[in-house]
């Protein structure tokens, strides 16, 4: 559960020590994919939880988003409009809900785990009982 | 749903959320980058202004020896020359009126300084109605003083930087431009003329009296002796020429 999270702090520090760094213009741009890439990996998360993962779809998404996100606010630049405004609301929002969803599904796994093993208690009991009978 | 499903499913998680780290941390860094390289232009800037200064200056200095020798080699001439020699003493007079020598006579010496003291007390107490540009000494200060002073003084400097009718006195940001340098407060303004009416002057001008208003540490002395440098920039006309008599007329150009 807890070895994407291990990921990205790896991903981290793998980052600072190759002090990777891209020509400056191209720095909004990259802002941008990672926010892309933010909600993706947290969409993977919740369909993780809700048992509906699919890895292509994962994989595709991360990198189509990312690509487009990138374009569209490279664009927004050329014709003088901000448009990564739109990538920037659509995909906090999309964060937003994600991490809700993930929420959910953890309280609700939760409760699903002690509803069944109070349900085996009580069978086990009721066993017992019929057993002595 | 498998138990080998499950770990290859956080394992895609896991590889995604690694490259995602590695996409931030760029991303920081190019941010970081960026601003690094913008303080570096400013710097940059920065030095070529203070080399501009330094170049400015050794070019004074040498107008300066230049003019020295200039009244060296005419002294040399004329010496001897009784005709030449009125010339001489008139030229020596136009010169001082044109600021270029060194001048000593009684006056008065004005000093205008920043009111740091109100402005911290006033930051410290208001701070949404502070506003710095009501404690310090602007261009306009000094522009509007001297102005007042002008038809009884016969020289003037402000640290040490002569006057003259060309001078030009402009805000740069928070210093003050004078002829081709950069003066910081306090300005010590010296002026040459009779102390007496000097003072009164000072003390009339509204400019003078508003300042005293708002707190301004200004101190004001008269002094026997007050020692006036002479003005060191150039002096090019680029328009006007002289009017030349029939005798002359074949040599072009003026040589001031």
């Amino acid at each position: 559960m807890w070895l994407p999270l291990l990921g990205l702090v790896v991903g981290l520090l793998l980052g600072s020590l190759l002090t990777l760094s891209i020509p400056i213009v191209y720095a909004n741009y990259l802002a941008i994919a990672v926010l892309a890439g933010l909600d993706s990996l947290l969409g993977g998360w919740r369909a993780a939880l809700e048992r509906e993962f699919d890895g292509p779809v994962l994989i595709s998404g991360f990198f189509v988003n990312a690509i487009v996100a990138a374009l569209l606010a490279f664009l927004g630049d050329k014709v003088g409009l901000d448009l990564y405004l739109a990538a920037v609301i659509a995909f906090g929002i999309r964060i937003f809900k994600n991490i809700g969803a993930v929420r959910r599904a953890m309280i609700n796994n939760h409760r699903e785990q002690k509803r069944r093993s109070l349900a085996r208690r009580a069978e086990q009991a009721l066993e017992e009982t019929g057993a002595e009978q | 749903m498998g138990r080998y499903r499950q770990q290859k499913n956080m394992l895609f998680l896991t590889a995604l959320s690694l490259l995602l780290g590695v996409m931030m941390i760029t991303a920081v860094n190019t941010n970081h980058a960026g601003e690094a390289k913008e303080d570096y232009e400013l710097q940059e800037t920065i030095a070529y202004i203070e080399s501009l200064e330094e170049e400015s200056a050794t070019l004074q200095e040498q107008i300066q020896a230049t003019r020295e020798q200039i009244s060296a080699i005419q002294n040399e001439r004329a010496a001897g020359e009784s005709e030449l020699a009125d010339l001489m003493v008139e030229l020596e007079q136009l010169r001082a009126y044109a600021g270029l020598t060194e001048l000593v006579g009684p006056g008065l010496v004005i000093t205008m300084d920043d009111n740091t003291v109100g402005a911290e007390l006033a930051q410290k107490n208001n701070p949404s109605s502070y506003n710095a540009s009501n404690y310090i000494i602007h261009d306009k200060d000094l522009r509007y003083t001297l102005r007042e002073l002008a038809p009884y003084s016969e020289a003037v400097a402000i640290n040490g930087i002569r006057i003259i009718d060309t001078t030009s006195i402009r805000c740069v940001g928070t210093t003050v431009y004078i002829n081709a340098t950069r003066e910081s407060p306090p300005y010590v303004i010296q002026v040459i003329g009779d102390p007496d009416q000097l003072e009164l002057v000072l003390q009339n001008s509204a400019r003078y009296q508003a300042l005293i208003r708002a707190a301004m540490p200004i101190t004001v002395s008269r002094s026997q002796e007050i020692t006036v440098p002479a003005y060191t920039g150039v002096i090019s006309p680029k328009y006007s020429s002289l009017l030349q008599d029939e005798t002359s007329a074949s040599q072009q150009g003026t040589n001031y």
